[in-house]
C-alpha cells in the first residue's frame, strides 16, 4: 500500500516538474525534472515488482539502480546553474560515480558490504557536497528564496538518509530490509516533496511566499522620508531589488529624448563598479530589443548573439545573464530595470514579478516626490514674494518717512526764523530783522529746493518718465566746468584737485550727466577732510569710458557698499555722516544706470572712496575739428567788452563769470537786483546776464526797469535762469534767455554777436571760394551780422590778402580751380604771419574719408557749402574772433 | 531761573530755538538758562554735571536715538519733563516717542509761539 501511494506521488511531482519544463523550456526546469527522474524510476519499479508479484528482469533493475546512483550527479548539475563548482570537482565525482555503478554491476551477487559501502560512498558524497552548495547558496539569499533553498538542501540530505536505508537494508537481513525499504520510498516522496515546494511550488503556497517577501521589500521601500528626491527614490528602488532578489547587479534605465538610453540609478555587488551611463550610441531600439527576448539572456552566446544592451551591461558587471523587464517611470516616462547575474538566478519567474511589484511602488514614490517637490517649488517661490512684496513695502513707507523727515528739516528753519520775523518790531510797513536770519530762510529754501528737485527726478526715473537726450559730450570740458563751479567749495576746505582726463567723450545727457558728476564731486569734498585730495580720472575701456572720482576721505566700509546707494541711507558712524540728502548717491546710480551705464564703489574705511562711472563711449561721434573748448582760465579784463552779472546764487555767478573772464570779457558781479540796477547805471556794461529768481527785485523786475531807462534800455539783456520761461523773458525785451546750467559756448556765442565794445573792430573775416555765388551769399550774410568781410575768388589772392591784414577767420573753399583748399591752408601753415589763423573749410558733402583726415587739425570746423550762408557760419566766426581776442590779450600779456 | 536741555545736532535748529527763546516776552521763559548739546552723548554728560527742568529733544540725532535717554529718564525720580522736537511725524515714529516717556511733542516745522507755549507749560510743571 505505501509502496503503491509512495510511486504515485512521486510519480505525480515529476509529471508536475515534467510539465513544468515542456511550458517554459527553461533549462533550470529541466534540471529540476531530472533530479526527480531517479525517484520516479525506483518507485514504478517497486511498484510493477508488486503488482507482477515477481522481479522485473535483470536489465530494468539494474539500469534503475544506476540512474538512481547518477541522481548525486543531477542534483550537483542542478546546483552548477545557481553557481560556481569547480569542474575537477564535476569531473572527479562522475567518474566515481560511474566508476562505481560499473563495479556494483559487475559484482556477484548478492553484493558484499564492500560493494554496498563503494556505492553508498559515492552516492552520499556526492548529494551532500550538492546539498552544501544549496545551503552556501541560501546565504546568499533573504526572505523565501532562502528558506527554499534551505529546503532544497535538506531535501537533498534525505534523499541521501533514503539511499542509506536502501543499502543498509540490502545489507541487512530481509525481515529488516521487509519495513526498511518502504520506510525509505517514504523518505523518498519527502524528499520529492521538498524539492517540489523548493522549486515548484503550488500556486497557493507561492502567493503566500512572495506577498511576505513583497510586503518586506515594499516596507523597506517606503521607508524612504517624504522630502526625497526622485532620484533618491529610484536609487532605493535599485538597492531594495538588489537586496531582495539576491542578483549580482542592478540597473535601472529609461529612455531620454532623442531616443537616448539613460542610467537613473544603479547598484552593483561591492567591489564591481558600473559606468554613469550607457554607451551613447545605444538607444531605445536596443532597449525594446532586449525587452522583446522576455528571458534572461546570456552575453558571450555564439549560437545565439545577446541585444547591443545586454552585451555592455554583461561585460561592465561581469555577468553572463541579463534579464530586463520592461517599467513604466511615470506617466509618460519608458523605461526598464536590468538585471545582472554571473549564474542563472533560481527563481527568476518569481524575482521578476516582484520587481515589477516593487517599480510600480516606486513609481507612485516618485510620482508623489515629483508633486512634492513641485509643491515645494510653488510654496517658495510664493514665499519669495511675498517676501519681495513685503521689503518693497518697507522700502516704500521708508523712504517715505525719510522724505518727510528730510523736508521738515529744513522748513523748520525757514518757518521758525520767518516766524521770529513777523514778531520783529514793525517800521511801518517794514520790519528790520536781522540779516543772518535771512540767510538761514534762504539757505534753508534753497536745501529744500535741492530736495525737492532729487525727490522729482528719482521719481521720473522710477516712472521711467526721465527724458534724455543723450549727445556726445567732452568729458574733459565737461569735467572743467563742473569743478570750476564747486571751487569755492574746494578752496574753503584747501583740497588738491588733481584732473588726469583725456579727450574722451561719452554719449550722455549734458545736464543729466553734470548732474551725476556734480553729485560725486560734491560727495568726494564732503567727505573729504581739510587739505586732502580728490582725483579725476578717465579711461575709455571696451566701448565704455570709466570716470573715476576718488578722495582721500574716511571711507566707506565694505558691508556698507551697497546701501550707499539706496535713499536716504547715509552710511558710516555718526561722526563721519555729514549733512545731505541721502538722495544724492541714489539718484546718481539712477541716472547712470538710465544712460545704460553703471557705478561702482570701491572704498575701505580711513582708505578713501573711488566712485567710477562708467558710460557709453561716444569718442568717435565727436566732428573731428569741432571747436576746442576754451580755456576756463585766461586773462582776466580784456576788452572784448564789459559784462554784469545779476545773479544772487554766488556759485553759478562765479562760474558764469570764471567763462566770461576766459573769454576776453570784463565782468561784475551784483548779488541782487538792486544793486544790479545800480551797478547798471554807475558802469553801463555792454551786456547784462540776468537771474530770475532773487530776493526783493527779482530778474522781472530789473528788466522792466532796465527797458525803462536811458541809455540802459539799449544794454542786451541775457536771462541765465532756472526758470524756463522764455516767452515771458522775451516779452520783456530780454535778447535771449538760457536756462541754467547755462550752455557756455551757445552764451558766449550770442554776447559776441550782440556785444560791439566801443572802440573795438568788428570781428573781420576773409573769404575764399570761387564759385560767385556762394561767395557774394556768404559776404552778404556775415556783413548782415555786422562782421567785417574781404572776398576773393583764388587761393594767391587769399594768401596775398591773408599776409597784408590779420583776419580773424578765414572761411575757403577746399575745390579751387588753381590753387585747391589744401594748397591754400600749406601755404598759410607755411608763413609767419599767417599761421595760426583759423580756418573754417567749406566742403561738398560728398568730402572723402582720407581728405576728412588731411584736414584734421588744419582748420578749425568743416561746413557744408550749401549751409554756408547759415547762422552756423556767424557762430564760427564769433567763436574764431573770441579765440582771436584771447590770444592778442595773451601776447600783449606777454609783451608786459 | 530754570534749566532747559536743548538736544539738536543741526546748528541753524540750535540757533532758532536760541532766538526764539531771546525774543521772548514771557518772563519764565527769559529767566531760562538754556544749555545745548549736538549728540546724544554731549546731552548725557549735561544732564550729570547739573539737573534741568525741560529737555527739547531731537529724536535722530548722530550717535543714536534721543528716546533711548527719554527712556533712560523715564525710570529716574525727580527726572525733568521731556518735549520731543521731532521731524519723525508717521504714526508707528510718535507711538515709539510716547511709549519711551516723552511727555510732549512738537512736531518740526515748528513755529515760534509754538515753542514758547510747550516750554512755558512745561517749565510750570
Amino acid at each position: 500500500m505505501i509502496t503503491l501511494v509512495t510511486a504515485l506521488l512521486v510519480t505525480a511531482v515529476f509529471l508536475r516538474a515534467l510539465g513544468g519544463y515542456l511550458a517554459t523550456r527553461d533549462p533550470m526546469q529541466r534540471a529540476i525534472t531530472l533530479i526527480f527522474l531517479p525517484p520516479v524510476a525506483v518507485c514504478v519499479n517497486a511498484l510493477v515488482r508488486q503488482i507482477l508479484g515477481a522481479p522485473l528482469p535483470t536489465a530494468v533493475s539494474a539500469s534503475t539502480t544506476a540512474l538512481l546512483m547518477l541522481q548525486p550527479y543531477l542534483t550537483l548539475r542542478l546546483t552548477a546553474r545557481l553557481r560556481h563548482v569547480p569542474t575537477w570537482l564535476d569531473r572527479t565525482l562522475l567518474i566515481s560515480l560511474v566508476a562505481s555503478i560499473v563495479a556494483v554491476a559487475a559484482a556477484p551477487r548478492p553484493l558484499n558490504v564492500g560493494y554496498l559501502l563503494l556505492a553508498s560512498g559515492t552516492f552520499t558524497v556526492t548529494e551532500v557536497i550538492a546539498g552544501t552548495y544549496l545551503l552556501i547558496g541560501a546565504q546568499r539569499r533573504s526572505g523565501a528564496a532562502r528558506a527554499r533553498l534551505r529546503l532544497a538542501a535538506v531535501a537533498t540530505y534525505a534523499f541521501v538518509a533514503m539511499m542509506l536505508m536502501l543499502y543498509t537494508g540490502a545489507a541487512l537481513s530481509p525481515s529488516t530490509r521487509s519495513w526498511l525499504a518502504p520506510a525509505g520510498r517514504v523518505v523518498a516522496l519527502v524528499s520529492a516533496v521538498g524539492y517540489l515546494i523548493a522549486f515548484m511550488p503550488p500556486a497557493w503556497l507561492r502567493r503566500v511566499m512572495s506577498a511576505t517577501v513583497w510586503y518586506e521589500a515594499t516596507e523597506d521601500l517606503q521607508r524612504l522620508p517624504s522630502a526625497v528626491s526622485t532620484a533618491q527614490v529610484w536609487r532605493r528602488f535599485v538597492q531594495v531589488v538588489h537586496e531582495t532578489t539576491g542578483t549580482d547587479a542592478v540597473v535601472l534605465v529609461r529612455t531620454a529624448r532623442g531616443g537616448r538610453l539613460e542610467q537613473v540609478a544603479a547598484v552593483c555587488r561591492s567591489g564591481a563598479s558600473l559606468p554613469h551611463d550607457p554607451m551613447p550610441e545605444l538607444t531605445d531600439k536596443d532597449l525594446a530589443l532586449l525587452l522583446a527576448a522576455r528571458q534572461p539572456v546570456t552575453a558571450g552566446s555564439t549560437r545565439r548573439p545577446a541585444p547591443a544592451l545586454a552585451t555592455y551591461y554583461a561585460q561592465a558587471t561581469g555577468a553572463r545573464l541579463v534579464t530586463a523587464l520592461e517599467l513604466s517611470l511615470s506617466a509618460d516616462e519608458c523605461g526598464a530595470v536590468l538585471l545582472m547575474d554571473r549564474y542563472q538566478a533560481l527563481f527568476t519567474t518569481d524575482d521578476l514579478r516582484l520587481t515589477a511589484v516593487l517599480g510600480g511602488q516606486a513609481q507612485a514614490l516618485a510620482e508623489r516626490s515629483t508633486t512634492l517637490a513641485e509643491q515645494r517649488r510653488l510654496s517658495e517661490q510664493l514665499a519669495e514674494s511675498v517676501d519681495a512684496l513685503t521689503h518693497a513695502s518697507q522700502a516704500k513707507s521708508d523712504f517715505l518717512a525719510g522724505m518727510s523727515h528730510e523736508l521738515r528739516t529744513p522748513l523748520n528753519a525757514i518757518i521758525g526764523f520767518s516766524d521770529l520775523m513777523r514778531a520783529e518790531h514793525p517800521d511801518g510797513d517794514r520790519r528790520t530783522v536781522p540779516a543772518d536770519w535771512v540767510d538761514h530762510i534762504h539757505n534753508s529754501g534753497r536745501h529744500l529746493l535741492g530736495l525737492i528737485n532729487d525727490i522729482l527726478d528719482l521719481a521720473k526715473v522710477e516712472a521711467g518718465r526721465l527724458e534724455l537726450n543723450p549727445e556726445p559730450l567732452a568729458l574733459d570740458v565737461a569735467v572743467h566746468e563742473v569743478i570750476t563751479g564747486l571751487r569755492p567749495l574746494t578752496d574753503r576746505k584747501g583740497l588738491e584737485v588733481v584732473i588726469d582726463v583725456p579727450q574722451v567723450a561719452v554719449r550722455a545727457d549734458p545736464l543729466r550727466f553734470r548732474q551725476i558728476l556734480d553729485n560725486l564731486l560734491s560727495n568726494a569734498i564732503k567727505f573729504t577732510p581739510e587739505g586732502g585730495r580728490i582725483a579725476l580720472s578717465a579711461a575709455g575701456e571696451a566701448g565704455e569710458v570709466a570716470l573715476s572720482v576718488a578722495d582721500s576721505g574716511v571711507g566707506i566700509a565694505a558691508e556698507d557698499h551697497a546701501r550707499v546707494f539706496e535713499e536716504f541711507q547715509q552710511v558710516g558712524s555718526a561722526a563721519q555722516r555729514q549733512a545731505g540728502t541721502g538722495l544724492g548717491l541714489a539718484l546718481t546710480r539712477r541716472l547712470v544706470e538710465a544712460h545704460g551705464g553703471s557705478i561702482v564703489l570701491q572704498s575701505e574705511l580711513g582708505e578713501g572712496s573711488r566712485f567710477t562711472v562708467r558710460l557709453p563711449d561716444a569718442t568717435a561721434e565727436m566732428p573731428a575739428a569741432a571747436p576746442t573748448a576754451l580755456p576756463v582760465t585766461g586773462p582776466v579784463g580784456a576788452a572784448r567788452g564789459r559784462v554784469l552779472i545779476i545773479d544772487d546764487d554766488a556759485r553759478a555767478a562765479e562760474l558764469l563769470m570764471t567763462y566770461l573772464a576766459a573769454a576776453g570779457y570784463q565782468v561784475r558781479v551784483a548779488p541782487g537786483g538792486e544793486e544790479g540796477l545800480a551797478a547798471a547805471r554807475a558802469w553801463v556794461p555792454d551786456a547784462i546776464l540776468l537771474d530770475v529768481v532773487m530776493p526783493g527785485l527779482d530778474g522781472w523786475d530789473v528788466i522792466r526797469e532796465l527797458k525803462h531807462e536811458d541809455p540802459l534800455r539799449g544794454i542786451p539783456v541775457f536771462f541765465a535762469t532756472i526758470i524756463d520761461d522764455r516767452k515771458a523773458g522775451m516779452s520783456l525785451g530780454a535778447t535771449d534767455f538760457f536756462v541754467k546750467p547755462v550752455d557756455h559756448d551757445l552764451l558766449l556765442a550770442q554776447l559776441a554777436r550782440h556785444v560791439v565794445p566801443a572802440g573795438n573792430d568788428a570781428a573781420s573775416v576773409l573769404v575764399v571760394d570761387r564759385d560767385d555765388q556762394t561767395r557774394r551769399v556768404v559776404e552778404q550774410h556775415l556783413r548782415d551780422g555786422g562782421i567785417d568781410v574781404v572776398a576773393c575768388d583764388d587761393g594767391p589772392e587769399g594768401l596775398r590778402l591773408s599776409r597784408d591784414r590779420r583776419f580773424d577767420l578765414i572761411i575757403c573753399d577746399l575745390q579751387m580751380a588753381d590753387v585747391d583748399g589744401f594748397a591754400l591752408l600749406a601755404g598759410l601753415e607755411g608763413d609767419p604771419a599767417t599761421r595760426g589763423i583759423p580756418v573754417l573749410a567749406l566742403t561738398e558733402p560728398d568730402l572723402s574719408d582720407a581728405d576728412r583726415v588731411r584736414l584734421t587739425g588744419k582748420v578749425i570746423g568743416t561746413m557744408p557749402r550749401s549751409a554756408a550762408a547759415s547762422d552756423g557760419v556767424r557762430e564760427w566766426v564769433d567763436l574764431a574772433a573770441v579765440a582771436s581776442t584771447l590770444s592778442d590779450a595773451r601776447g600783449n600779456g606777454a609783451q608786459q | 531761573m530754570s534749566k532747559v536741555l536743548l538736544v539738536e545736532d543741526e546748528e541753524l535748529n540750535r540757533v532758532l530755538v536760541r532766538a526764539i527763546l531771546a525774543r521772548a516776552t514771557d518772563d519764565v521763559i527769559r529767566e531760562v538758562e538754556l544749555v545745548e548739546a549736538g549728540s546724544l552723548q554731549r546731552a548725557r554728560d549735561a544732564l550729570t554735571e547739573s539737573p534741568v527742568d525741560v529737555i527739547l529733544l531731537d529724536v535722530n540725532l548722530p550717535d543714536g536715538n534721543g528716546l533711548s535717554l527719554a527712556a533712560d529718564l523715564s525710570t529716574q525720580p525727580d527726572r525733568p519733563q521731556v518735549i520731543a522736537l521731532t521731524a519723525s511725524v508717521l504714526p508707528h515714529e510718535r507711538a515709539a516717542a510716547m511709549s519711551a516717556g516723552c511727555d510732549a511733542f512738537l512736531d518740526k516745522p515748528y513755529g515760534a509761539q509754538d515753542l514758547l507755549k510747550i516750554l512755558a507749560r512745561h517749565l510750570a510743571l
